[in-house]
């Protein structure tokens, strides 16, 4: 008896799971920053007022990133197969809050230490 | 606009747009850019909440100056890779379009060396901890 070598189907889009696993690493960016936030906010309440500007600032970006990345999980499967090219603002805007919320988080803490 | 402003948005001949550039690539090579990118941002918002962490919440060390530096340091090696984080995507993300090698990042070696600063003074500021203890 043979059997039948396992074949991928031919209309297969995601090969390898890559738009989901790209999905769950911009979940799990989210939930850092949203982490990061919620660290900082624990910190205002008995350290100074202060570090609830970054810390909002994090609980902020973590919210919006979450609900941008399943936007953004359609978008890279729909545009899998046309060969354009993925919309790149959502890279430069997380890079652009990261360093801000380093940066403003570093600010206050020496402001209020 | 500020001359600073100018600065960023002049063409760059010697870098034309991104899309412009060799052929549109596997996009499993860009998602693959991309979780990397994504990786290096949370290892970076790990570093800046070590540094909160140890600023704020940590209790104090028998070195006054302990909590500051090591959270300065932490803090100061999350902005760097965070502000450091688009140029690294853009410039693999051409090398892919080109079908180039990767271009070479120094990152690793500068994240490495200020892990092993901020451990080796932890080990200090703890044995001095450990010493007064003692004493």
């Amino acid at each position: 008896m043979t059997r039948r070598r396992p074949t991928h189907p031919r209309g297969v889009i995601d090969a390898g799971l890559q738009s989901e696993r790209t999905y769950l690493a911009w979940q799990r960016t989210a939930l850092a920053f949203a982490g990061v936030g919620a660290l900082l906010s624990y910190a205002a309440v008995s350290h100074g007022r202060a570090l609830a500007i970054p810390g909002g600032l994090g609980l902020l970006v973590g919210a919006l990133l979450f609900s941008q990345a399943q936007r953004r999980y359609r978008l890279t499967v729909a545009t899998a197969r046309s060969e354009r090219a993925l919309d790149r603002r959502m890279v430069a805007g997380v890079a652009a809050a990261a360093t801000l919320l380093a940066v403003a988080s570093l600010g206050t803490l020496l402001a209020t230490a | 606009m500020t001359e600073v402003g100018r600065r960023l948005l002049r063409p760059r001949p010697d870098r034309p747009p991104l899309d412009d550039v060799g052929d549109p690539p596997d996009y499993r090579f860009s998602l693959a850019n991309e979780r990397t990118f994504l990786a290096w941002l949370r290892t970076s918002l790990a570093l800046l909440a070590g540094g909160v962490a140890v600023v704020q919440i940590v209790p104090d060390f028998a070195v006054p100056a302990a909590r500051p530096v090591l959270g300065v340091v932490l803090i100061v090696l999350s902005t760097v890779i965070a502000a450091t984080s688009y140029g690294r995507w853009e410039r693999r993300e051409r090398a892919i379009r080109l079908g180039g090698p990767l271009p070479r990042s120094t990152l690793p070696r500068v994240v490495g060396i200020g892990l092993a600063a901020v451990m080796v003074l932890a080990l200090a500021f703890v044995l001095v901890e450990v010493a007064r203890g003692f004493g």
